[in-house]
């Protein structure tokens, strides 16, 4: 009975998030072996050209990479900002303030800024040409740098603004208390700061990873030409009609994308521990 | 040339227009039988003769109309600013207008005819046809069109390898070129070669538009193709009946496409392979690229609008181009056939046509307008009309052009 009155009390809020975010996945993936209204009947013919072709393959790889390296990078810039903004010193108001403004920016108009900035014979070119040197190849370089620095100035932010919260939430008494039993700063930060934040630190990784996985506005602006990560390879079939394609890409995509959470899931957890652990150790 | 000159122009073009005696429009564009539900319509009296003494009053009847344009800039903008106002004055008749995406308004026509429903819009101006040929009235518009007289007979029955009748009416003719800055370029390539020569004495300054981004690229594979490809090869090339299995084995599994693939493959180690037909602009707006692959009424666009230098020219290389013309057609199921078929007619206009022109390089499928009619500021821009004429090639169906771009990928790209 009780567990009756528990699901009724669930169903406003899971019916929602079934209704509004189940069924269509459900139908995305239903779309992708060719069933579904307009399917053409049971395939698996879209799924393996995904990994056959390598059109799709390089783009799979080049969609994750456009989310791994810049949530990777950002981590390592995140960090030590959220960290830095823990301490007192003249001038942290102004830079917490500032450091936020990027949040405010539109990813798109990210992109065109990283374009008018870099691009040859744009901004930053012009005034290297002033002292003889030119800028090379950054946007539709085959590293996609372009794209890197246009989601990497997006999510520092975003990444500091979570990390901090979270190391903003470590009692003071524990880092002194570490201290005082003579851990150096360092040993302090890595055995009790950063496993206490991991959560948070998950919780931003995962945002950005997601965030950035789905990325269309930068590769399409300042990626290279080929290959062309799903996000947009999704958006030409789209433009082409071919629906089968688009479900089988997104499939990939979400499949891709809870295979690395859990294998970045697994390492974290191997490596720190949860924050809960780390805090009753 | 003088504002008298082009109004004399107009006004003769126009003449010729409403004069020329209809065809035999009685019978269908294809299939046995008019396919369309408005039935208010007499089509088998319909002729050029009593176009609008047929068709007024039951247009004014219905007092509006609902049309839909996909999104290129020139003809958005000719159809807000010129033929809309043009038409509602003239007639009367509101026309709600919407900017609607092919692949978005397709489908809603499928599923109101596959209903039985009445279609969204009244006439559709669409980069391409719906699947289903059914769909569309299959009614001679050129020959019953009393503005269609002169239309240019390459682009009236059939688009992209669809052979539609003329139900499909050609509106906006655009054209690929080569654009190059002249201030830095002393002599235009003429050739596929000494485009290839150029770009390898000048590294990093031809910019080509990658064929998988944009209708630039796409194009100058398929004209490169018609030049570097035997005769025997072309003529598969542009059969248009290929279906996929065909196009695969020409382009994938034959000799045919090597040539094409190796020049490519050199273009690419010294010009730069740009992401869509606006970026190529871009690079050339920079200064950093001084040749690159375009379109003529963008490229026209950007130094309309200061985006690119004055210095910049357009020209086709010698064997031709690729080029087409976009047209607009009526759905089968429309509830508003007579009003459909005046706005139709007035897309067509020759002021329109003219204005379209000068304003934004969107040439005309009419034959009429020559360069006479730009204006010599405007002139220099723009191809000449001869040129065009001459040098314009059409492109393959559109199953071989995705073989064509997919084997790029995989042949150029990959390697």
């Amino acid at each position: 009975m009780r567990a009756v009155h528990l699901l009724l009390l669930l169903l406003p809020g899971v019916g929602v998030l079934l209704a509004t975010f189940g069924l269509p996945l459900f139908w995305a993936v239903l779309g992708a072996f060719g069933l579904g209204a307009d399917g053409a009947g049971f395939t698996l013919i879209p799924l393996t050209d995904i990994f056959a072709e390598p059109k799709y393959r390089k783009g799979l790889m080049m969609s994750l990479y456009y989310a791994i390296a810049p949530t990777t990078l950002t981590l390592f810039v995140a960090i030590p900002l959220a960290l830095m903004l823990q301490k007192s010193f003249i001038g942290r108001k102004l830079l917490n303030g500032l450091y936020k403004l990027p949040l405010a920016v539109p990813a798109i108009v990210a992109a065109f800024m990283v374009l008018t900035l870099f691009e040859q014979g744009g901004f930053i070119d012009r005034l290297l040409m002033l002292g003889g040197w030119n800028i090379g190849k950054i946007v539709r370089d085959p590293l996609g740098i372009g794209v890197i620095l246009a989601t990497l100035w997006k999510d520092v932010p975003f990444m500091t603004l979570i990390i901090a919260g979270a190391f903003g939430a470590i009692p003071s008494d524990t880092v002194h208390a570490a201290r005082s039993l003579g851990a150096t700063r360092l040993r302090a930060f890595w055995a009790v700061q950063l496993p206490l934040a991991m959560p948070g630190i998950t919780a931003a990784t995962l945002l950005c990873f997601v965030k950035s996985l789905g990325n269309f506005a930068a590769p399409s602006l300042l990626g290279p030409a080929y290959p062309l990560p799903l996000s947009i390879l999704m958006y030409d079939s789209y433009r082409d009609g071919d629906w089968m394609a688009i479900y089988a890409m997104g499939t990939v995509l979400i499949l891709a994308a809870f295979v690395v959470l859990a294998a970045y899931y697994t390492l974290t957890a191997a490596a720190f521990g949860t924050g809960k652990a780390a805090s009753s150790r | 040339m003088s504002s008298k000159s082009l109004v004399a122009s107009v006004a003769a073009l126009a003449l010729i227009s409403t004069a020329a005696l209809a065809a035999d429009v009685a019978s269908p564009a294809f299939g046995d039988k008019f396919n369309v539900t408005d039935t208010s319509v007499p089509l088998d009296k319909l002729t050029r003769a009593n176009f609008y003494e047929v068709l007024v009053p039951l247009a004014k009847a219905k007092g509006s109309l609902t049309f839909y344009s996909y999104w290129p800039p020139a003809p958005l903008v000719v159809y807000q600013q010129q033929i809309i106002p043009s038409f509602e004055k003239k007639y009367g008749i509101k026309v709600n207008f919407n900017s609607v995406e092919t692949n978005v308004g397709l489908p809603q026509l499928d599923a109101t005819f596959k209903e039985g429903k009445p279609s969204p819009m009244d006439a559709y101006f669409s980069s391409d046809l719906p699947a289903n040929l059914d769909e569309i009235a299959n009614i001679r518009l050129v020959d019953l069109l009393p503005n269609a007289a002169d239309i240019d007979p390459k682009y009236a029955r059939t688009y992209r390898g669809i052979a539609h009748g003329g139900a499909y009416v050609p509106f906006h003719a655009n054209q690929t070129v080569i654009a190059f800055n002249s201030a830095m370029v002393k002599e235009a390539p003429k050739t596929f070669d000494e485009l290839l020569a150029y770009s390898e004495q000048n590294p990093g300054k031809v910019a080509v538009t990658s064929p998988l981004r944009g209708g630039s690229g796409s194009g100058f594979l398929t004209s490169l193709a018609r030049q570097k490809m035997s005769a025997e090869c072309v003529e598969k090339f542009m059969d248009l009946t290929s279906d996929e299995a065909q196009s695969k084995a020409l382009v994938n599994d034959g000799p045919c496409f090597a040539p094409v693939w190796d020049y490519f493959k050199t273009l690419l180690q010294t010009a730069q392979i740009t992401n869509g037909n606006t970026d190529t602009l871009n690079l050339m707006a920079n200064g950093v690229a001084t040749i690159g692959t375009a379109w003529e009424d963008l490229t026209f666009s950007y130094i309309k609008g200061k985006q690119l230098p004055e210095t910049i020219r357009v020209t086709i290389l010698e064997g031709g181009q690729t080029g087409g013309a976009e047209g607009a057609f009526i759905p089968a199921n429309t509830d508003n056939l007579a009003a459909a078929l005046l706005f139709m007619d007035e897309m067509l206009a020759p002021e329109h046509q003219a204005w379209k022109l000068v304003g934004f390089a969107s040439r005309s499928p009419k034959t009429g307008l020559d360069d006479g009619m730009i204006p010599e500021d405007v002139r220099k821009f723009l191809l000449p009309t001869k040129l065009f004429a001459e040098r314009q090639i059409s492109s393959p169906n559109p199953i071989m052009s995705k073989v064509v771009r997919d084997a790029f990928a995989a042949k150029v790209l990959e390697n």
